[in-house]
């Protein structure tokens, strides 16, 4: 992305860990965001806004409560935490006050990976590194039975 | 309704130009990293260019060629319409191209 801030500004967190704590999964694409990786999509922009994608039955809005409805109708269940459960696919919704700004997936492994918007997906061991001022707080764990690859 | 396209003489068109150049980079080099097409909207570089007017209609057209980001709000309010098909919506390159097959129509060159 031409003229882009990087992650590491972004995100003081991953600054001087990238290949130790962080990695960079893919190139950076504005053809998804976080909403639709999380839900294995990487073919759309999922935004309440016009022209955009968002799913039927889900009312209009970032509002933290309208992302957990999303998810729940994906097969998601709030649960109380991100660790690690065998044949358990969790994700990590954050807020800032009660929007809701990002959405992380839990790999097989652990470890988390995540869409920055139009910039790279990444993976990373904490989601510590990712709470500040570009995506507020973790909000909510959510989780659903892992589906066979 | 399409707006009619205006006719700049060109050291205008060099300046509109130039200023739309660089409310582009800074929008771009600014917004960090949201997901809230909203406030890349709201952006006040973002409002800046929709403040230009109906000038920079080709401008946005050209900018979606050379590199497709989230101009389509802006299009939408300069413009007032909305040519991208319900079952396109969200997936970028084909919202660009809707947008510019619109512009195409209407007789924009950019």
């Amino acid at each position: 992305m031409s003229g882009s801030a990087s992650l590491e500004d972004c995100f003081p967190g991953l600054k001087g860990f990238k290949g130790i704590t962080w990695w960079e999964r893919s190139a950076p694409t504005w053809a998804y965001n976080c909403f639709a990786f999380a839900l294995g999509r990487t073919d759309v922009w999922y935004s309440p806004k016009p022209g955009y994608y968002w799913p039927r039955g889900i009312p209009k809005g970032q509002h933290v409560k309208n992302l957990v409805l999303l998810h729940e109708k994906e097969g998601f269940a709030l649960c109380d935490d991100g660790l690690l459960e065998e044949g358990v696919e969790k994700i990590a919704l954050y807020a800032d006050g009660q929007e809701c700004t990002h959405v992380a997936l839990q790999a097989k492994d652990g470890k988390w990976w995540s869409k920055c918007a139009q910039d790279h997906d990444i993976e990373h061991e904490s989601l510590d590194v990712l709470v500040g001022e570009q995506f507020g707080t973790i909000a909510h764990f959510m989780k659903r039975a892992r589906k066979l690859a | 309704m399409a707006l009619p396209i205006p006719d700049l003489a060109s050291d205008q068109v060099s300046t509109l130009k130039r200023t739309f150049d660089h409310l582009v980079s800074s929008w771009k080099s600014d917004r960090g990293l949201i997901v809230s097409i909203e406030k890349m909207a709201m952006h006040p570089s973002y409002q800046q260019i929709i403040a230009m007017g109906p000038r920079v209609v080709p401008l946005l057209l050209a900018e979606l060629e050379r590199e497709p980001d989230h101009w389509f709000w802006a299009l939408h309010v300069l413009t007032g319409v909305d040519p991208v098909p319900e079952e396109d919506s969200g997936n970028i390159l084909k919202m660009a191209r809707a947008w510019k097959e619109w512009g195409r129509q209407q007789g924009y060159e950019w």
